[in-house]
């Protein structure tokens, strides 16, 4: 009998086979092979297509771990994924708790989403407008009486948290929208009952919403390390793209941008791009797998 | 059953292996030229320029005068400005263009990826139906921009420069008598501070711009070469230029002479209030009128001049040029030097001037107004350095990841001339 089922699961998955191999194909074709290339690059010194890649053996990682410029770059992402992620995921919680019950709460859904929708071109042009000296938030504060709180907002020293509020701004409504979706899905009725046993709106959040949507945040979570780890686009929206961004200001996207272009107008460091990259895919596996153990649970039925 | 399915996967995978081949072959660029029928050659010409821009209109005319003339045929493409990347991957499968658009920046890029023909001998070419040769309208100088230790890299048509910009109508002294030393400039600055107005414009977040100021001043104290060699090793950083050119640029910073908060300024937005007259003066490159042309006040009649003079100091001039490269490799070489030399007539090198309003590389063709100055100062120079003396382009790491971020520290008066130097040196050492 066990004989026989072998059998048949063998005879199944040699018939799986062929249908999984096309597929298998293009994804080794288009995804691992050139992975696999760029881990070889990352172990050499290559200015790029046309010249000779020279093997440097480990030279590029060496180099980053003492190389002040990265580990900036590297701390800023990390400051990015996890100050930014809790600023995010705070914000998240709090909508969840007072947008569920409030009145007009698909627009105000829909109006922190737009953040999401908008070209970071069109970000980069209005933040020259907002937050240059005398620009619009630094006037407004100067009308109001609020000289003292006008800041040089993207002066080195002030970029990088304003990057991080932008970054926050624009990323908050699609979690809120991934949330709330969950939360809408919880039976009302519980919510009554803890209504009828005295529980206020915290309460009902801490017991009933974020226990029943906790598979949705695990979802979110690695949703964001993936997305905050390749930090890129905000920064060159700041910053611009006539110089190259201050290295306060700098995500390893940014630096790893930097070595693929040259800066303005530089030869390309290719090798050291791709040990960036190897870099960042770490990160992003181990911080995916430690939110993963962190987050698991058994999925609620209701 | 099995069979049939065997079958189809064999089908399906011969299917993928050709689609993947279409794909991978598209991605490439069409072989041009090597055209066995001499009668009819075609040559490939990719270019930096879009269709609609000054230089793209004129340079199209050329193309169909020179296909008329010389019964070769020009293949051009409107790349844009992302070139670059296109010429040197066609380059590393054996496509690279017969003639390219490049830039004195780009040489030692372009020349890293064996797409550089060494074009010297062209000096001697006649210029269709002129008597002059290429040399003679190129000044030397120029020819200079457009070289690198293997020769003559490209062929320029238009000249770029660097220098203090103001507008003529507020400053009307400056036309004749332009602030003739460092510290005249600091004076006639402290001058308008006086009046009330932030004197100079900086757009602060652009450390490229912010280094106008130390590269210039290092070209005044040590010459063309001073810049480069702080990249090339810790050495350079002890000439004692290095020293006096930071502290002048401390001194530049301590006497407050930009607009408030000039490092949080997110550019164009102090480049236009330069052309709305908000502050006088602005260091910057030649393209800088054309730029601001839109925001400029009325009667604003934008003007550049020449970094002034220290004591004791170098006086080069800045020369960057941008022009035409050829592949080494191309199969129609001697078509593509025709080629090159038709579009140096002087019909089209004066375009360059009226048109696209830019200097024009030869010196027989004068520059807009605007640029006269720049024009006079490259034809008479002694001394040249190509833009950022190199640098950027040479050490382009070191420059993004060292020198910029410390010269912005310096022009923000976080340290000291002394702690940029110290600093500037242990640094390179540690990026070497």
């Amino acid at each position: 009998m066990t004989r026989a089922v072998a059998g048949v699961r063998g005879e199944r998955d040699r018939i799986y086979l062929p249908y999984l191999l096309p597929a298998l194909l293009i994804y080794t074709v288009l995804f691992v092979a050139p992975a696999v290339v760029t881990i070889w690059y990352s172990f050499t010194d290559w200015a790029g297509l046309g010249t000779e890649p020279r093997y440097t053996g480990l030279a590029n990682y060496r180099r980053m771990l003492t190389d002040t410029v990265f580990l900036t770059a590297f701390r800023n992402t990390l400051i990015l994924v996890v100050i930014g992620g809790a600023l995010v995921f705070g914000l998240t919680f709090l909508s969840m708790v007072v947008l569920r019950e409030m009145r007009g709460r698909a627009f105000v859904r829909s109006m922190l989403f737009v953040p999401s929708i908008l070209s970071p071109i069109a970000i980069g042009t209005a933040i020259g407008f907002l937050l240059n000296p005398d620009g619009a938030l630094n006037r407004l504060l100067r009308d109001a009486g609020l000289r003292s709180l006008a800041r040089p907002w993207l002066g080195p020293d002030l970029i990088f948290k304003c990057i991080i509020a932008a970054l926050v701004w624009i990323a908050t409504g699609f979690y809120v929208a991934i949330m709330m979706s969950r939360v809408d899905a919880i039976p009302e009725e519980l919510y009554e009952t803890a209504r009828l046993a005295g529980a206020n709106r915290l309460e009902q959040f801490r017991h009933i919403t974020f226990p029943l949507s906790r598979d949705a945040l695990a979802t979110g979570a690695v949703l964001w390390v993936i997305g905050a780890v390749k930090t890129f686009e905000i920064v060159i929206a700041f910053t611009g793209t006539a110089g190259t961004p201050p290295i306060q200001a700098r995500s390893a996207a940014v630096q790893q941008y930097l070595s693929v272009t040259g800066g303005v107008s530089g030869t390309p460091q290719l090798g050291s791009a791709a040990a960036i990259g190897v870099v960042m895919f770490l990160l992003t596996a181990v911080l995916v797998v430690a939110l993963r153990r962190l987050l698991r649970s058994e999925a609620v039925e209701l | 059953m099995q069979g049939s399915i065997r079958t189809r996967t064999a089908s399906a995978v011969i299917a993928v292996a050709v689609i993947t081949a279409l794909l991978v072959g598209a991605c490439g660029t069409k072989e041009k030229g090597g055209s066995k029928n001499a009668a009819h050659k075609t040559i490939s010409y990719w270019s930096s320029w879009r269709v609609g821009e000054p230089q793209q209109k004129i340079f199209a005319d050329a193309i169909a005068a020179y296909q008329q003339s010389s019964g070769v045929t020009v293949d051009v493409r409107w790349l844009g400005r992302d070139y670059p990347n296109a010429v040197k991957n066609a380059g590393a499968v054996g496509k690279a263009p017969d003639v390219y658009d490049s830039a004195s920046d780009h040489i030692s890029d372009f020349r890293t990826h064996g797409l550089v023909a060494d074009l010297s001998g062209m000096t001697a070419t006649a210029v269709p139906n002129e008597s002059a040769k290429i040399g003679d309208v190129l000044p030397a100088s120029v020819q200079k921009a457009s070289s690198d230790d293997a020769g003559l890299a490209m062929i320029p048509y238009t000249l770029i420069s660097s220098g203090i910009w103001y507008d003529a109508a507020t400053h009307p002294e400056w036309a004749d008598s332009p602030p003739a030393t460092f510290d005249d400039l600091l004076a006639s600055a402290q001058k308008i501070k006086a009046a009330g107005r932030p004197p100079f414009a900086q757009d602060g977040t652009v450390n490229g711009y912010n280094a106008y100021w130390i590269y210039w001043l290092l070209m005044r104290y040590g010459g063309p070469g001073t810049l480069a060699a702080l990249g090339k090793s810790p050495d350079g950083w002890e000439a004692p230029a290095v020293l006096s050119a930071a502290k002048d640029v401390e001194r530049l910073v301590k006497a407050g002479v930009f607009e408030p908060d000039y490092m949080a300024t997110k550019y164009p937005a102090a480049q236009n209030q330069w052309a709305g007259r908000q502050e006088d003066l602005i260091i910057n490159g030649t393209w800088l009128s054309s730029e601001t042309a839109p925001q400029q006040a009325s009667g604003f009649q934008a003007r550049m001049f020449q970094f002034p003079a220290v004591t004791g100091g170098k006086n080069s001039v800045e020369v960057g040029a941008l022009g035409w490269s050829v592949n080494p490799k191309s199969p129609n070489l001697d078509a593509a030097k025709s080629f090159l030399a038709f579009l140096m007539k002087k019909e089209y090198m004066g375009r360059i001037s009226s048109e696209a309003l830019n200097i024009s590389s030869r010196s027989d063709v004068p520059a807009p107004s605007i640029l006269l100055s720049a024009q006079k100062a490259i034809i008479g120079a002694t001394s040249v350095q190509v833009t950022d003396d190199g640098a950027s382009n040479l050490y382009s790491g070191w420059w993004n990841d060292v020198f910029l971020p410390l010269d912005d520290q310096l022009f923000s008066g976080k340290i000291t001339a002394e702690e940029f130097v110290s600093t500037g040196k242990s640094k390179t050492a540690a990026y070497h």
